[in-house]
């Protein structure tokens, strides 16, 4: 049902509230990504398999397998037609859906990067350029998939006097969302260092800002949908969150999230949408099965995500369908959180009236007469042709959702028929 | 209600000549002359066949007979009673044998056995009469190899002939036209061909080139350790012997034995397996030179180190890796078999089913 059409006190909920769907896949999953309009949900399995589970049917639409190893990363292309995989088997693998069923060979990655050390993960930075992290490097490095050449986000030695030299390994990074200040990405290391470089092409780019948050590994690193906020996850079991500043660029502490009484650490951190006014957190250890979520404004804690039965690991927010997935660490299950929404068909006419019980209706006399004798003939043709004459439009959409989200066009999978005959023969 | 066939008078009560005194039947309201007569069931007359212009031959066919007088509702038992239709004629089933004109015997297409055998006796010869000879050969086949049983006979058509090359000389012209210049067909083979020289052949090359590649890496690992053993002056035969074991593709880093735990090996890790730099007797007068300072990590673009988190695993993980490929490739030759398979299939049905119609453009036969 369409949602303009719901209580928009419960449609318009900032974020999900109930376990309403479990996926067992038949591989245990470690990494799992949202498409842009949370159609698919890309999954990584321990194995190295890809399975892209269909949303709606809550069943899987395409298996890719060519990894060996456990996934490490999956990120969606920006137009949302592209898979980016990496893994700890020392390759970094590109999927071009739309080549699904297009062929008549069994789909293969478009690009095969492999690198001489397990990665950590890879990002999108435009349609042509990849960031990747690799085991025990100290830099990002960046490849044109066009050529397919390499090189390492480094840091001068004359821009770094501020910088101490030794920054340890990076372990990640991500793209600022904001085209203004050109393309920008933000990489954070092992010994708690954050920099920012802004990335003109493949063959320049600038180190434009590096700062220390914290000694210790930073685990994970998000910037929120409007930029101004950023969280680090730290193996000092601190989440901390900043305000993020970019002319000139300073970071200011806001929030710190702990548990104080367990101190446990974070597996996995993420923002919602816009704003980024909550934060959702997996918190670490065997007895604790839930999704910490807190109001990022204040920094209190404003729901506990419940109904797993294990401890959770790595999770995805669709902000479209306003659900949260996260990954169980036993049994590799895939739990969902969404909003249970009551179906209230007397939206759809403001003057229906729901009732309890069934009562004979009782036709009145001119009720459902053509043309209302009672009225002027000619009131009446001038009021019909008005309502005519305003052309409803119904191919445009809208720019924005019902929770101000901005529209994409959807990527759809196309069907291998191929496929589904070569299963049928089975 | 239907009307009368144009043949036929209207209808009259008539049943005695009142001339004559006799009986008369039938539309033409004559006397009965021993003339081959019906009896319908609506009415209880008798009508001649050959007024109702009816042949002869149909006599043992008539299965229930009404007059056109019922037919059209102008006599007949229920002629008043409009919600039941009027009554119709009905014939059974002929004989398939041409000249035959009996009824067919319960489940079977012909009234005797002695016809069945006839019919298709001359299903048979006709065949012999086309000058295509083979189509003849093969129903005669076909007779000879069912030996007169029905279930044999009816199952050879099922068997998957259809997925048989269709031999060139049969029609050359169609062949060439269907099956030859199917562009779906010749993309499939194609992909085939492909995927089995190349690809598969390219990553048994890189198999062998991996193998080769470990192969002198252990190579190395031995060496080291039996280096290490003179040094230490543990000289024994055996212990060699157990490096050389432990040294098989797949190691067992974790043993009881002390020995097993202190054997020293390099990660030998190289981003380009196609190149052994050198012997492994160099290799190890140069890991000896470089041995003594402590950053030595790479000896000519290949890890040395003694215990690397990076490259872990690399072997297994390489050798996976290839393994993974391979069963890819299988898979897709598998598909593209199957999938060539029922592209065949299809080109063959069309091919028989033109091939058919061709020749009975040639030799219309009489229906």
């Amino acid at each position: 049902m369409n949602l303009l059409l719901q209580d928009p006190f419960q449609v318009l909920k900032e974020y999900p509230e109930r376990l309403i769907h479990t996926i067992n896949g038949p591989v245990k999953t470690t990494t799992i990504a949202f498409s842009h309009n949370g159609d698919y949900l890309a999954t990584g399995c321990l194995d190295g398999t890809i399975i892209i589970y269909d949303m709606d049917t809550m069943k899987p639409a395409t298996v890719l397998s060519a990894h060996v190893r456990a996934i490490q990363w999956l990120q969606w292309s920006p137009h949302g037609d592209r898979l980016l995989s990496s893994s700890r088997d020392m390759t970094v693998k590109i999927w071009d859906l739309n080549s699904i069923g297009k062929n008549i060979d069994i789909v293969t990655p478009s690009h095969d990067l492999a690198f001489n050390g397990p990665v950590w993960g890879a990002h999108w930075i435009n349609d042509g350029l990849v960031a990747v992290n690799i085991l025990e490097e100290s830099f990002a490095m960046l490849i044109d998939l066009n050529t397919e050449r390499k090189r390492f986000l480094k840091i001068d030695d004359a821009d770094a006097d501020d910088v101490a030299m030794d920054q340890g390994y990076g372990l990640n990074c991500e793209l600022y969302p904001l085209a203004q200040y050109g393309t920008i990405i933000i990489t954070g290391s092992s010994k708690g260092w954050i920099n920012f470089f802004k990335i003109e092409n493949f063959d320049n780019y600038e180190h434009l800002y590096g700062t220390r948050v914290c000694s210790s590994n930073i685990k994970h690193l998000l910037i929120s949908q409007n930029g101004e906020r950023l969280v680090v996850n730290c193996s000092d079991r601190s989440i901390k969150q900043y305000h993020l500043n970019m002319q000139p660029i300073e970071l200011t502490l806001e929030h710190k999230y702990q548990d104080v009484i367990n101190r446990l650490q974070w597996n996995d951190i993420k923002f919602s949408n816009h704003n980024a006014e909550y934060l959702v957190a997996s918190p670490h250890g065997s007895s604790t099965h839930e999704l910490y979520l807190w109001e990022t404004r204040s920094g209190s804690l404003v729901r506990v995500l419940e109904g797993a039965e294990e401890e959770l690991m790595a999770i995805d927010w669709d902000f479209k369908n306003m659900r949260i997935a996260s990954t169980g660490l036993e049994t590799g299950d895939i739990y969902l959180w969404s909003l249970v929404i009551q179906p209230k068909w007397s939206a759809l006419a403001p003057d229906f009236e729901e009732i309890e019980e069934n009562i004979d209706y009782q036709e009145k006399e001119d009720e459902f007469d053509d043309e209302d004798q009672d009225v002027d003939e000619n009131e009446n043709k001038i009021s019909s042709t008005k309502e005519e004459d305003t052309p409803i439009d119904l191919t445009t959409m809208d720019p924005c959702d019902v929770r101000g989200n901005e529209q994409v066009t959807s990527f759809i999978l196309p069907t291998d028929y191929q496929s589904i005959l070569m299963v049928q023969r089975l | 209600m239907s009307s009368l066939p144009s043949w036929c008078p209207e209808y009259s009560p008539l049943k005695i000549n009142p001339v004559t005194g006799l009986e008369v039947y039938c539309i033409c309201k004559k006397p009965d002359e021993g003339e081959l007569m019906v009896g319908c069931d609506g009415c209880d007359d008798w009508f001649h066949f050959k007024c109702l212009k009816m042949p002869n031959k149909y006599r043992r066919l008539v299965a229930a007979f009404y007059c056109p007088y019922c037919q059209a509702g102008i006599t007949g038992k229920d002629k008043d009673d409009a919600s039941k239709p009027l009554p119709k004629t009905l014939w059974k089933r002929k004989c398939r044998v041409e000249e035959c004109y009996e009824p067919c015997a319960e489940h079977s297409k012909y009234c005797s056995e002695e016809h069945g055998l006839q019919y298709m006796r001359n299903v048979v010869n006709k065949s012999t009469v086309d000058d295509n000879e083979k189509s003849a050969e093969v129903v005669r086949k076909m007779l000879f190899v069912s030996e007169g049983n029905n279930g044999i006979f009816q199952s050879i058509g099922k068997e998957k002939f259809i997925d048989d090359n269709i031999p060139t000389d049969v029609d050359p012209v169609l062949y060439k036209k269907i099956i030859e210049q199917d562009s779906g067909l010749s993309q499939l083979t194609h992909s085939q061909d492909k995927c089995i020289n190349v690809t598969m052949k390219g990553i048994q090359e890189r198999i062998t080139t991996l193998d080769k590649y470990i192969d002198w890496v252990e190579d190395i690992n031995t060496k080291l350790n039996a280096s290490q053993d003179d040094e230490n002056g543990n000289n024994d035969d055996e212990s060699v012997n157990h490096a050389k074991k432990l040294s098989s593709k797949k190691r067992k880093r974790k043993g009881n034995n002390k020995k097993a735990v202190a054997r020293k090996t390099i990660c030998g890790y190289s981003s380009d397996l196609s190149i052994i730099p050198c012997t492994s007797e160099e290799f190890m007068q140069l890991y000896r030179d470089g041995s003594s300072s402590e950053t030595q990590t790479e000896i000519k673009g290949i890890c040395s180190k003694l215990k690397c988190n990076r490259h872990h695993d690399w072997m297994s993980i390489d050798s996976d890796q290839l393994q993974q490929d391979m069963e890819t490739a299988e898979a897709n030759n598998d598909r593209l078999s199957t999938l060539i398979k029922m592209r065949k299939r299809q080109l063959h049905c069309q091919f028989y089913e033109q091939l058919i119609s061709a020749h009975l453009q040639v030799e219309p036969t009489p229906s």
